[in-house]
């Protein structure tokens, strides 16, 4: 049996006013024929959400809350099913989750079921507010989780902040979340390739990883909070990147992408361990393993910290390949690389 | 609805009529002319009503206002569809008792009988009120569920709904293996699945394998409504909410239909919850009620701030969980409440608002208060349920803001060795649901069920309120008792009050609807400890006798 693709998922979470109706208009501004299909699960500000986003685009779905007491049978489940189900599936899913609720929770079903997979986990931080937020009694232990779960942490509003408030929210939420990807969205505006991989937006047809090196944009500047002034533009925080959206490289600036080849084989149980505690700051990585002991190929996805490893259904292959997309500089490629010998058979 | 029309009046003589109406607090006549009451008194009394049919049916029973179950879900109704395996006793819609399952031999017994009966081998098995906490250690893992069947689904929810135990079979079906790396897949020291699942992701494969089966929809599934028609019915229940409802057009149908059935013995009061539904407002209120009866009654409107104290998701101020563990889930931001509530106040409409933890309750509180200072409106009746933490201080503010409260007795039963021990420690159990401190002060009050969370039966509820009694016998905060008296009014007039309907239901009065609870016993009569015992004859509904099936 033919499986169709899984549908690439992305989750839209952060607090009340945070910008996360702002990241999705700008995605929907930006789609150019792909088809986005937009689950808006907040609540309050509902009407004035839906709105906006419907003016971008006529596959948005509105859903209650998501109450506790039917975490199954309730409309969100009920959509996913209705959209996995559907002849012409989506490009790209994206659920925006509501101001108070865990996204990665939500997310989480596109490492486990097969119609969906998880591209981010996109937390959307609002500079000049979130400090507030942390330190709210009733809701700073939601806003931590929030960003711990992300693998994209969004600073918005942050054109509207001075250096020094910039860099101390980048510091503090960079530390709540060690692993997740800091960027700028001005104005919304994101690199695409935190919502889809290059492969699912230029090559639909080859679904498999891409085993040979792929050139990015080179390395715009460090990811650490040391720059001195407060950023202009959308992209990987301090990075010097203009407007993107304009060609299909640009579409990818501030990030980059490179791949591991080995023809040996992993020690999986050290694999799974590697990947999941990688000192570096990703937005996901991927690959077709061969584990030791197992003569099948194994597809690895990774986002947010979490792995999804499952047969890969093809011809047993030699060696292994990984790709790694993120706001990487040489230092981080190497780190991955070392981390990634260790746990060779 | 039709009430059940009557060219005649009907005097029902019985041994004893509760009346709950101070004036006139007992009786032994009721006449009934076209569905209400028209006279309450003694055989004299009825001297009017010479030409009406005396029906002596219940010369030996005692009747009881028709009890108001004034917090619970269709979805009791959708329950039954699978198969009971709770630890507590429970009488299933047609009357038969399923005994409570005491070890996990009784459950995978009483799963096998069930798995026999199902239609083909690979029909998925549904169970339902299981709940771990009173096995200790043990557990009804894979290994456990493989005995009924390794290749037929096996799915058992748990009394919270919020956990489910699954078979291998499940498993596989849902990819789910030691591999799974998502949150809620419980997992052994070899890292294996246990079958213990939680979680919107982790059960989502489930829910595409049972589709709607066990889900809040059940309004729209007439066997359903059905069914909870009957077990509200064998509870000598003839008013029982809807408490989230999403007013969906077919769901709606659904009720029109059912409730117009002269067989169905209940009135329904379904509360539209926006956060089922966000479209329409209230609005979407007043147009249902525009096609309302006076068996469907719409009106009240529910609102869900925090989660569970037993699912350690509702919402406590310091110090907590005594385990310490982090505090419970928001369903709406804090700073929304006042958006979220002042249209529907506007409207007219009464608010019923979850709030389990006493955090909760109070950014509650702080939203009503500010609502009311900018919109006072007499008789509101805005209702807190649940509100099963609150303290002194906060049961003053709501009653100086006019609130009603609806507090869930049954949990000090169902979880207070729970809570004493693993949620909220002794202290905080002993003040769980301080039914007595709120009439002290003048609240009106209520108490329920939240079936299917736990079993509808009102009669019960007053007990647990009376006795503030664990399974395990251990007393909780004595001096929260409520009377015998102060608890069966809880379960009318009281009720009744909550949902705006005391003018027409909980009292036997003249002129009010002719429903009653019947009663073997007199529960004003026998000993506090055995109120639970009372036994239900039936129901009487707008004056039509509703039997309950047969035992």
């Amino acid at each position: 049996m033919n499986a169709p693709p899984p549908i690439p998922l992305v989750v839209v979470g952060g607090y009340l006013g945070a910008g996360k109706t702002t990241l999705l208009n700008q995605l929907l501004a930006h789609a150019r024929g792909r088809r986005i299909a937009v689950l808006v699960n907040d609540f309050g500000e509902i009407n004035i959400d839906a709105a906006l986003i419907r003016a971008r685009s006529d596959d948005v779905i509105q859903l209650e809350n998501g109450c506790i007491c039917c975490s199954i049978g309730g409309r969100l489940a009920d959509a996913l099913l209705a959209i996995a189900a559907r002849a012409e599936r989506p490009d790209l899913l994206v659920i925006e989750a509501s101001g108070v609720s865990d996204p990665q929770r939500i997310a989480q079903i596109g490492l486990l079921d097969p119609a969906f997979r998880l591209n981010a986990v996109v937390v959307a931080v609002d500079v000049a507010g979130v400090t507030d937020a942390l330190r709210d009694p009733l809701v700073g232990d939601m806003v931590r989780r929030q960003i711990a779960g992300a693998s994209v942490l969004a600073l918005t509003k942050a054109d509207l902040a001075d250096a020094a408030t910039v860099s101390a929210v980048v510091a503090s939420v960079g530390e709540l979340a060690p692993r997740a990807a800091v960027l700028t969205a001005r104005h919304g505006d994101l690199p695409l390739s935190v919502y889809l991989d290059r492969l699912d937006h230029l090559d639909p047809q080859d679904a498999g990883p891409p085993l040979a090196p792929t050139v990015g944009p080179a390395p715009t500047g460090p990811n650490a909070p040391t720059a001195p002034t407060a950023p202009t533009a959308s992209g990987v925080l301090l990075s010097r990147g203009s407007r993107h959206w304009t060609r299909p490289d640009a579409l990818h600036a501030g990030i980059l992408t490179f791949s591991y080849r080995t023809d040996r084989a992993f020690d999986k149980a050290a694999l799974r361990q590697a990947l999941k505690t990688l000192p570096v700051r990703l937005l996901r990585a991927k690959g077709l393993v061969a584990f030791d002991g197992d003569p099948r190929a194994h597809a690895v996805h990774l986002v947010a910290g979490r792995m999804r490893v499952e047969p890969a259904g093809h011809a047993p292959q030699d060696g292994s390949a990984l790709v790694f997309i993120g706001p990487f500089d040489a230092a981080d490629k190497d780190t991955v690389r070392g981390c990634l010998d260790a746990a060779l058979a | 609805m039709t009430p059940h029309e009557t060219a005649r009046t009907q005097i029902f003589q019985t041994r004893k009529i509760l009346t709950m109406n101070p004036a006139q607090p007992h009786a032994t006549h009721v006449a009934v002319r076209d569905g209400r009451i028209v006279a309450v008194g003694e055989r004299g009394d009825m001297a009017r009503w010479a030409d009406a049919d005396v029906d002596d049916t219940f010369r030996d029973k005692v009747l009881m206002p028709g009890l108001v179950e004034g917090h619970c879900h269709l979805m009791e109704g959708a329950m039954w569809e699978a198969v009971y395996v709770g630890y507590f006793d429970r009488r299933d819609p047609d009357g038969r008792l399923w005994r409570g399952l005491r070890t996990l031999d009784q459950v995978i017994d009483r799963l096998a009988s069930a798995a026999a009966r199902l239609p083909d081998a690979d029909t998925a098995l549904l169970a339902w009120g299981f709940d771990p906490i009173y096995f200790g250690a043990g557990r009804l893992g894979v290994q456990q569920l493989d005995r009924v069947s390794a290749t037929r689904p096996i799915v058992v929810m748990h009394a919270s709904v919020h956990l489910m135990n699954v078979n291998s079979a499940m498993l596989a079906l849902a990819g789910i293996d030691e591999d799974t790396d998502i949150e809620g897949v419980h997992k052994d020291a070899q890292g294996r699945p246990t079958g213990e699942l939680q979680e919107f992701a982790a059960m989502f494969p489930v829910h595409r394998v049972i589709g709607k089966g066990l889900s809040l929809a059940a309004a729209e599934d007439p066997q359903a409504v059905r069914r909870f028609g009957r077990v509200a019915q064998l509870a000598g229940v003839t008013t029982a909410t809807d408490l989230v409802s999403d007013l969906s057009p077919a769901g709606l149908d659904t009720l029109r239909t059912v409730t117009a059935d002269e067989a169905f013995p209940l009135r329904i009061v379904p509360a539209f919850a926006p956060q089922r539904n966000p479209d329409g407002g209230a609005e979407r209120v007043h147009a249902a009620a525009r096609t309302g009866s006076d068996k469907l009654h719409f009106g009240p409107v529910k609102f869900i701030v925090d989660g569970s104290i037993q699912g350690f998701t509702a919402r406590l101020r310091a110090p907590g969980y005594v385990g310490g563990q982090p505090n419970g889930l928001w369903l709406i931001p804090p700073a929304q409440l006042l958006d979220c509530f002042t249209p529907f106040h506007l409207a007219g409409l009464q608010l019923h608002i979850h709030t389990n933890g006493d955090e909760a309750t109070e950014v509650v509180l702080d939203a009503l208060e500010a609502m009311l200072a900018r919109h006072p409106r007499a008789d509101h009746r805005h209702t807190l349920q649940h509100c099963q933490l609150a303290d002194a201080a906060q049961l003053a503010r709501a009653a100086r803001l006019g609130l009603c409260i609806n507090f869930f007795s049954n949990h000090l039963y169902y979880w207070g060795e729970a809570h004493a021990s693993q949620t909220v420690g002794a202290q905080w159990a002993a003040r769980m649901n301080p039914a007595r401190s709120a009439l002290r002060l003048g609240i009106p009050v209520a108490i329920h069920s939240d079936a299917p969370i736990t079993p509808l039966n009102p009669l019960f509820t007053a007990w647990c309120a009376v006795q503030r009694q664990t399974a395990e016998g251990r007393v909780l905060g004595e001096g929260e008792r409520l009377s015998v008296g102060e608890a069966l009014h809880a379960i009318t007039l009281g009720a009744a009050h909550t949902l705006h309907l005391d003018h027409v239901i909980g009292s036997i009065e003249p002129g009010k609807l002719a429903d009653f609870a019947v009663l073997e016993d007199d529960p004003s009569a026998v000993a506090p400890q055995d109120l639970k015992d009372v036994r239900v004859w039936g129901t009487v509904l707008g004056g039509r006798v509703f039997p309950a099936p047969a035992r």
